[in-house]
């Protein structure tokens, strides 16, 4: 009886404490908050002083200015609309957006990826708010390409604005090439030569570094593509094609296995960071960089001494290329803002074409616009990027359309591979494994 | 004079209230905070377990012990668990091998004994980002200073990218680890040391036993109290390390130092399987309960026996 | 009972005088490459910091040429370290003496006195120990949001107190049980309540004990990381840890920078325990002994 007596108080006591816990109640999805859409195109006819926040990826230096600066002449433009940044860096943004939105404290936009990992997720738990009606006030299609709207739509609705374009290559040191009598390959065997002619000259042929893991899925996709195409992913992501099919595993095999053995990378790949390896290019010790058109102001601010040239991953037993191309991150607004007119209003102004210049000339991005850039002032790399998009048969950029448990295995698995635990042929089947689980769970892109 | 009281007749229970009432009120603002920030959530969190909630959704689905099952068809998990299980010993053995020799020679200096031992303890006070990234940077394969030194004297042979070598990825970070922890035993060893009694030492002496039998069979024995005490916080430590390793590795390369720490952070967060995710940290908290109740019972033996 | 420090041999002959030379010799030297073992990194930091990023790539381990402070003032204006260090400031202190307070408090009720469920109360502070922050987090989280405190400070002082008392209630404990009886019940006899015997008779006596926790937690809180990465939301209240983290996303390669704010968010602490040192390791190794 004794010992009973505390046991129950303290039973009962904690029962209490977790009995008073709120349990969040779930939101119905449509919010009833928005304003009903006007026939007027954009000052809200009640000019009262609101404050909407926006947590972005921005955080390095042009893209950090860039994005102020569109802020400033926005607020020029809007002056009873103060709009506050916070910049977070990509490995963090997750877990942050993650717990504050849901709990109603977050910020009223996010720069978000737009996976069905990452912004898919938190459009299903309803807390992303549609944009149907704000593509139509604002008359976004006829502006933005509406191909993007794929991209940002789940379960029938539009949550996004998909933001930038880019693809997937390399970026080449045109000084040393020229120095070693080498050329833009156009076959995958080109590479190879390109490389065994580096490695001999002492410098390190492809400055790949995977430490963070997600450089690989880049990789997988440029060789992916060029081996089953456009239309052979499209099969496997829309309909019933196989990651372990015989090319996907030739496709693994020819980079992660056969490059590797090669010496093309910097040894010890896995220990070497994202910036180490774009160091190592930008100061001349390695000839290629293979990475996305994103790198463009990073590559431009830092290479000083030699000229930078842009070829598409080479072609693969003559097959046609397929550059991997998507849309970065995106523009979402959170369903609990209490300032959805004014959240969009901004995304308005961030696709329009006077911020299409400030995206483009300074911080080197390109948005899914419809804009005549060739009055801008925009670095030959960029303006080559641009063009590209336009004439260009492109692929698709893979781990933006694939659930965040396909990735975690491309992640571990192509380094696994790389050291030699794992076999492509048996990545590929893993692979596959993790996509049909992810299928049934319906967790992927319809 | 001397003061007289009279006892008051309280009924037994007044009395027994006023008995427990002084201690109880000392107690309870520390219990009141411990409850609503501590017991609270955790019970929640158990109940989480219980789920496949995703940490967004409004709703949690109850799954019954479904995340428990799963548990034990986890490789990964199993891989992390034996990753922990080097931690542990590697990273207590290694402390107290470097730790205890360094505390006996602190114990025979005259001067100079509290200059070394803060600079030992210095890592210590290091938060477990900053050691990472110091070491991080020293083990850079570009960069760093190891393969720097080590080219500088001849042995770049050896240079290798430490952090991504899958045979020695753990031992390096583990090895940031010590030199973090290391000096944290040097001075609680030393502690030890000064109160050991010299006139047993010398009976030792006396009696015939050389050095290592009189450090192994007089000294340690009087240093248990300290090697309980570096035991246990290596112990719960070694089962909850996170900060150092998700900085240098993430878990990697190729899951070569996923410990269950990381693990737990990758599934909750980068996989948004929240409900997972807690069952592991339960896995967790079992383990160090493990961990703890086994010293408790082993130096209640040692006390029993008495040495 | 002798202890070491108390035997001294005074040799004569002048070869055990030349043997005894030796052999302090070679243990100074052990320790000294010892010291450098240990210290040469942090070293490596400070003076990284104050290089140019150039200086670093080409020689890591030489000595700054010239005293360059831009990464320093840097890392202070533009990457917001001063806003960050007053963050720590304000989570840190008041966590501290919430923690030693209630310590104190709970430590004296569990040592001295006997009351229902004791044994039981103690072992729910001990599982404090040895719970993972990341299993309560999200919980924790959503209690916060109820009770209003997610845009403030108190989002991570509060929770910071409640996690730091198992610690500090076994400290203070184990360090009250060690006090002799005596003393509280001499002051009973005198007519003083318990919490009189407490504030004017046991509490001026355990200063080291205090001392040593609060360095404890002050270490432990400002080196806190994933507690205010999820907790203190907004930039305006992330202390240094959280700061230094951003700064390698902005500055990965640049190593002087981040040199830079590895000194910042380093420096304040270790002057700290320079200056405590003394108190510090006195404490700590009282816990220790008395087991």
């Amino acid at each position: 009886m004794k010992k009973l007596f505390p046991l129950l108080f303290v039973l009962i006591f904690v029962i209490g404490l977790v009995g008073c816990q709120a349990t969040p109640t779930p939101t119905a999805a449509p919010q009833a908050t928005a304003v009903p859409p006007t026939a007027e195109p954009t000052i809200p006819p009640a000019a009262e002083k609101v404050t909407i926040k926006v947590m972005d990826q921005f955080t390095e230096g042009e893209a950090n200015a860039g994005m102020d600066k569109l802020v400033q002449m926005f607020m020029a433009k809007y002056p009873n609309i103060t709009v506050q940044r916070d910049p977070v860096t990509s490995d963090n943004i997750r877990t942050m957006v993650q717990t504050s939105l849901a709990s109603g404290e977050g910020p009223d936009i996010i720069y978000y990826d737009t996976g069905p990992g990452f912004a898919g997720v938190l459009a299903k738990a309803g807390l992303l708010l549609p944009l149907d009606e704000y593509y139509q006030q604002y008359n976004w299609d006829s502006r933005i390409f509406t191909w993007t709207k794929a991209r940002t739509t789940f379960d029938g609705k539009v949550y996004g604005i998909g933001n930038e374009l880019e693809f997937l290559g390399a970026y080449y040191n045109k000084n040393l090439f020229t120095q070693l009598g080498l050329s833009e390959p156009k076959t995958y065997d080109d590479l190879l030569a390109i490389c065994q002619k580096a490695k001999d000259a002492g410098y390190v042929p492809i400055s790949f570094g995977d430490g963070p893991k997600w450089p690989a899925y880049h990789m997988f996709s440029m060789t992916t593509n060029n081996l089953i195409g456009r239309d052979g992913l499209d099969k496997i992501l829309y309909g019933n094609g196989r990651w372990d099919s015989p090319e996907v595993i030739r496709a693994i095999q020819l980079f992660f296995v056969d490059m590797n053995k090669a010496g093309c990378f910097i040894p010890d790949s896995a220990a070497v960071s994202y910036d180490d390896a774009n160091t190592l290019f930008y100061s001349g010790k390695a000839l290629i960089n293979l990475t996305g058109t994103w790198l463009i102001s990073d590559v431009n601010t830092n290479v000083k001494d030699f000229e930078v040239g842009w070829f598409f991953f080479p072609a693969i037993d003559n097959k046609p290329t397929f550059p991997p191309a998507g849309l970065g991150s995106g523009y979402f607004v959170s369903a609990k803002t209490a300032n959805p007119q004014a959240a969009t209003q901004f995304l308005d102004y961030l696709f329009s074409e006077e911020a299409a210049k400030v995206w483009m000339e300074e911080m080197g991005y390109i948005p899914p616009i419809k804009v005549d850039s060739s009055k801008f002032n925009l670095s030959p790399l960029l303006k080559f990027a641009v063009g590209a998009l336009q004439s260009q048969e492109m692929g698709y950029n893979i781990d933006v359309l694939t659930p965040d448990t396909f990735n975690t295995m491309m992640g571990d698995g192509f380094q696994a591979v790389m050291l030699g635990e794992k076999t492509a042929e048996q990545q590929a089947k893993d692979l596959e494994k993790v996509w049909e689980e992810a299928k049934a769970a319906g967790k992927i892109l319809q | 004079m001397a003061v007289s009281y009279r006892p008051v007749k309280a009924s037994p229970a007044l009395k027994w209230i006023n008995k427990n009432k002084a201690g109880f009120l000392f107690i309870l603002p520390a219990l009141i905070m411990y409850a609503i920030f501590f017991i609270s959530p955790f019970i929640t969190s158990i109940y989480y377990s219980l789920t496949n909630w995703n940490g967004v959704d409004p709703v949690k689905q109850f799954v019954g012990l479904k995340n428990y099952i799963n548990l034990f068809k986890d490789s990964l998990l199993g891989l992390s668990l034996s990753h922990n299980v080097i931690w542990v010993i590697v990273g207590t053995v290694a402390p107290i091998l470097i730790g205890l020799p360094l505390a006996v020679l602190l114990s025979n200096i005259k001067r100079g004994r509290l200059f070394f031992q803060t600079s030992y303890f210095l890592p210590y006070v290091l938060s477990g980002v900053v050691v990472g990234m110091i070491w991080g940077w020293i083990y850079n394969p570009l960069f760093g200073l190891l393969n720097y030194i080590l080219k500088g004297i001849g042995l770049g042979a050896l240079s290798r990218g430490w952090l991504g070598d899958p045979n020695l990825a753990l031992y390096a970070v583990i090895a940031a680890a010590v030199w973090g922890y290391f000096g944290f035993c040097v001075v609680i060893f030393l502690a030890g040391l000064q109160n050991v009694d010299v006139d047993l030492v010398e009976a030792a002496r006396i009696d015939g036993a050389n050095a290592l039998q009189q450090f192994f069979y007089v000294i340690i024995p009087q240093l248990r109290h300290v090697l309980n005490m570096v035991l246990v916080y290596t112990l719960i430590g070694g089962f909850n390390v996170f900060d150092i390793v998700q900085i240098m590795t993430v878990g990697g390369p190729a899951n070569h130092t996923e410990l269950i720490g990381t693990y737990t952070y990758k599934i909750s967060f980068q996989q948004s399987n929240v409900g997972y995710g807690t069952t592991l940290s339960m896995v967790m908290t079992i383990l160090s309960l493990v961990a703890s109740y086994f010293y408790i019972v082993l130096r209640e033996r040692q006390d029993e026996v008495g040495q | 009972m002798r202890t070491i420090d108390q035997t001294h041999v005074i040799y004569r002959n002048p070869l055990a005088r030349a043997r005894r030379f030796t052999a302090e010799f070679f243990k100074y030297l052990i320790l000294a490459i010892v010291l450098v073992v240990t210290v040469a990194p942090v070293m490596l930091m400070w003076s990284s910091a104050l290089k140019t990023k150039q200086e670093i790539n080409k020689n890591p381990i030489a000595l700054p040429t010239s005293f360059y402070t831009d990464n320093l003032t840097k890392a202070w204006t533009v990457g917001r370290f001063s806003r960050y260090s007053l963050n720590s400031i304000i989570i840190t202190i008041p966590t501290v003496l919430g923690v030693v307070a209630l310590s104190c408090l709970a430590g004296y009720g569990f040592a001295r006195h006997q009351f229902f469920g004791k044994r039981f109360f103690f072992m729910l502070f001990l599982v404090g120990l040895m719970v993972p922050f990341q299993s309560i987090m999200i919980p924790l989280y959503f209690n916060l949001k109820d009770f209003k405190l997610l845009g403030t400070y108190f989002a991570m002082i509060l929770p910071a107190i409640g996690l730091g008392l198992p610690f500090g209630i076994y400290l203070m404990q184990a360090f009250f049980r060690g006090l002799p009886v005596e003393l509280s019940d001499s002051g009973k006899v005198d007519g003083c309540n318990e919490f009189q015997v407490f504030w004017h008779i046991i509490l001026p006596l355990t200063t080291p004990a205090i001392s040593s926790l609060a360095i404890f937690q002050f270490v432990w809180t400002w080196n806190a990381f994933l507690m205010p990465l999820i907790y203190l939301n907004k930039d305006e209240f992330r202390p240094m840890t959280l700061g230094l983290m951003f700064f390698q996303g902005r500055y990965t390669s640049d190593y002087a920078m981040i040199s830079a704010a590895v000194t910042l968010t380093t420096l304040p602490l270790i002057l700290v325990y320079i200056i405590l040192q003394r108190q510090f390791l006195r404490g700590l190794t009282a816990g220790a002994i008395k087991g």
